[in-house]
C-alpha cells in the first residue's frame, strides 16, 4: 500500500487497553445510617 | 511500545482490507498482500518485518523498537487514511478470489507510526470494525464471535458506506 509522502513519526498511545477485562467492582458496604431518638414518645 | 512521551493520546483510525482465510466457521483475517500474517482477534497486532531490504542489511536493527515501522524501510501496518482511497485509488477489492474473499474496514492504529499523505503505517493495530459483502452474509456472525468488533454488511466495492447496519 502506498501511503503517499512520509512525515516524522509520532507516539500514539492508547487511552484505555480496549482487551482488558473489566474488573469487577466489589459489593459496596452497607452503611450504618444513625436514625435520632425522639425524645417523647408520640401519642 | 516506546517509553517516548506520546503525541497523540487515542488512536489513528485508518482503512484496510483484508483476505479471509479459514473457514466461514471460523475466518481469520489476513494480510492481503502477505497471506501468512494474520490479524489477531481480540488483541493487538505487532508489524513484523517481513524481510524489507533495510533490515535484511541491517539485521540487529530488527531487534530495535524503533525499526518498526523504520524511516529507511517499508516495515509495519498499513492503513489507508479514508475508506475512498481504499477502495477508489488503492482498489484492494482487486485482491478477491472465489476461495479467499476480502473484507474491508476500520484499524486503530497505536505505538511508533509514520504518517504519510494518504495513509499511515504503525507498529500496532486493531480492528475496530468490518465491512462485508452482501451475497457472503455467512461470515457475519462467525467474525463477530471471533474478532469482538462490530461487521457490517455493505457494498464494499463503494467508497463510501451505503448504509450502517444490517439486514
Amino acid at each position: 500500500m502506498d501511503i503517499g509522502e512520509e512525515k516524522p513519526a509520532i507516539i500514539v498511545e492508547p487511552i484505555e487497553d480496549p482487551f482488558s477485562i473489566p474488573k469487577e467492582k466489589p459489593a459496596e458496604k452497607p452503611q450504618p445510617v444513625n436514625v435520632p431518638v425522639p425524645e417523647k414518645v408520640p401519642a | 511500545m516506546s517509553d517516548q512521551a506520546p503525541d497523540l493520546i487515542g488512536e489513528v483510525v485508518g482503512w484496510r482490507a483484508w483476505r479471509v482465510i479459514g473457514s466461514k466457521q471460523l475466518p481469520m483475517l489476513a494480510s492481503v498482500v502477505a497471506r501468512n500474517f494474520i490479524w489477531s482477534p481480540q488483541r493487538w497486532t505487532s508489524a513484523a518485518c517481513e524481510g524489507c531490504s533495510h533490515c535484511t542489511r541491517f539485521p540487529e536493527s530488527v531487534d530495535n523498537d524503533q525499526c518498526i515501522p523504520g524511516e529507511h524501510c517499508s516495515c509495519g501496518l498499513y492503513a489507508a487514511a479514508s475508506r475512498e482511497q481504499l477502495v477508489g485509488s488503492l482498489g484492494y477489492n482487486q485482491y478477491a478470489d472465489d476461495l479467499n474473499p476480502v473484507f474491508i474496514g476500520e484499524v486503530g492504529l497505536v505505538g511508533k507510526v509514520i504518517p504519510g499523505t494518504q495513509g499511515w503505517r504503525a507498529e500496532k493495530g486493531r480492528i475496530r470494525k468490518l465491512y462485508v459483502p452482501f451475497h457472503l452474509v455467512d461470515y457475519v456472525e462467525p467474525l463477530e464471535r471471533l474478532y469482538r468488533v462490530p461487521v457490517l454488511l455493505d457494498n464494499t466495492w463503494k467508497k463510501t458506506a451505503s448504509l450502517e447496519g444490517r439486514l
